[in-house]
């Protein structure tokens, strides 16, 4: 046992306040002496007893803080450099972010116009269709022509008929003016007989009958020219029949007209018309399905753009996220050099209050910031919200 | 000949029967059965129903009855109509001008 371990040596303030106070208080007495040694005795130990407090410390190691301080260094650099790195990429997404969504829009607005222009070409060609000269129009011209060219046919036919059945009428009256010429000829030849008869008469008679003969040889001259004139007749009529009978040919062939093309073309009509109404039919409903494509392609186009806005919630998101990280890099070097003071310096009950009020402070401040921040007027968290008006 | 006509005195009814060939061929016929009467009958049956082949003429002589029957007036059936037969005749208009059956 160790002489400085005596309580007396140990506390030789108290305890000589203490044996003063007692002997003061056995040689006199007064009545206020009392509290005023009891008060002395009192402070003499408290004194006594912050001497010791600061003696102890004075007396124990000074401990190391190099290391503590170093990696408390450690930890504030690599906090704030992962925290501006995070800031930096985070930037960078936003800069991709802007890009890429002022393409995607410039590319719909792009599809959107072109699915106008393509809807108002659509437009004109079934406007173009219903104001001009109709496939069923044309064809039901065309029908109307043919029949009035068949019927002219048909007119032609009666009328070419009408006249061979006139040269009919009129070839009969030929055969009879024939048969009456033949007549004629009878005649001649009968008077031609008579006057041979009468020149032999005349030769018997001799000398007398020759005046006789002159005149039945004059007879027989009128019976020969008559006989040529009946020929010549004859061959005229014949003639002219022929030739009527070519005329007959001629009208006959006017009269028979083939109607099988006219009938065949007009089946082609009647076929083209049930084609082109189909097909009209056919068109319409097609035009009306594209037109219905377009309109839905419009609406399509107009909620993808208004789709594209989560690029400016998305923004906002991340800026805020950015000035988190910023202020939070800031109270990470604040807050590591307190605790670095704190675990380095003397421990003082005073400074260690003063320093965990100030971390408190600062991050009561930071929440407070964070607050008013979520509260923000800008900060969207809907994309229904809002229509876009395409031009 | 290639037409035979049948002359129904009780009802004035003249009934036309055609052969294969209803064209030109057979004006002359037609004429003679028909045409050439110097009184009209009352009515005419005219029966297509052999014909295979008829020409713009055989319209023509249609017409030409029609008018010697007394045009508008005229009382004209025409029967044993084919479908070929019936389509040269509707082109032509003959279904407003006789009665086809």
């Amino acid at each position: 046992m160790s002489f400085a371990r005596l309580p007396v040596v140990r506390h030789p303030l108290g305890f000589g306040a203490s044996a003063l106070a007692l002997a003061t208080a056995l040689f006199w007495h007064p009545a206020w002496l009392a509290p005023l040694l009891l008060v002395a005795v009192t402070a003499a130990w408290i004194v006594e007893a912050h001497r010791l407090g600061a003696a102890a410390h004075a007396d124990a190691p000074v401990p190391d803080h190099e290391p503590v301080r170093e990696a408390l260094d450690d930890v504030r650099g690599a906090l704030v450099d992962e925290l501006g790195h995070a800031a930096r990429e985070l930037h960078q997404a936003l800069d991709l972010l802007r890009d890429a969504v002022s393409e995607l829009g410039g590319g719909f607005d792009g599809l959107s116009r072109k699915t106008g222009q393509q809807q108002s070409l659509l437009k004109q060609i079934i406007d173009a269709q219903r104001d001009g000269v109709s496939m069923q129009d044309f064809a039901a011209r065309t029908g109307d022509l043919l029949e009035h060219f068949v019927g002219l046919i048909v007119q032609l036919s009666r009328e070419s008929l009408r006249i061979v059945y006139r040269i009919d009428g009129t070839a009969k009256e030929m055969d009879a003016v024939f048969g009456l010429l033949r007549n004629v000829n009878t005649i001649a030849e009968e008077t031609n007989l008579l006057a041979l008869n009468a020149a032999i008469e005349a030769a018997r008679a001799g000398e007398a009958g020759r005046g006789f003969a002159v005149v039945a040889g004059e007879i027989r001259n009128l019976a020969s020219h008559s006989n040529q004139f009946n020929e010549q007749i004859g061959s005229h009529v014949e003639r002219a029949r022929a030739s009527m009978e070519q005329l007959r040919g001629l009208v006959g062939a006017l009269a028979a007209q083939d109607l099988n093309v006219a009938l065949s073309a007009k089946g082609g009509i009647d076929a083209m018309m049930e084609h082109v109404t189909r097909s009209n039919a056919r068109a319409s409903e097609v035009a009306d399905q594209v037109v219905e494509i377009n309109r839905g392609l419009g609406s399509d186009v107009s909620t993808t753009i208004r789709s594209l806005q989560f690029e400016d919630i998305l923004s906002q998101l991340i800026n805020q996220t950015r000035t988190r990280l910023v202020e939070l890099q800031d109270i990470t070097a604040e807050c590591t050099r307190d605790i670095e003071t704190l675990a380095c310096g003397p421990i003082d009950a005073g400074v260690l209050a003063e320093h965990a009020g100030r971390v408190r402070n600062r991050l009561a401040v930071q929440r407070e910031k964070a607050r008013l921040r979520s509260r923000g007027p800008a900060l969207q968290s809907s994309m229904d919200a809002g229509e876009i008006e395409l031009f | 000949m290639s037409i035979t006509a049948h002359h129904d005195s009780e009802t004035d009814c003249l009934t036309l029967q055609l052969g294969e060939r209803f064209d030109f061929s057979v004006h002359r016929d037609f004429h003679e059965a028909c045409l050439g009467a110097v009184r009209p009958a009352r009515s005419y049956v005219v029966d297509l129903g052999e014909v295979a082949r008829m020409d713009s003429s055989a319209l023509g002589m249609l017409l030409l009855l029609r008018e010697h029957a007394g045009g508008d007036r005229a009382e004209i059936r025409i029967v044993n109509v084919d479908s070929a037969l019936r389509g040269t005749l509707r082109v032509a208009g003959f279904d407003r001008l006789f009665a086809l059956h």
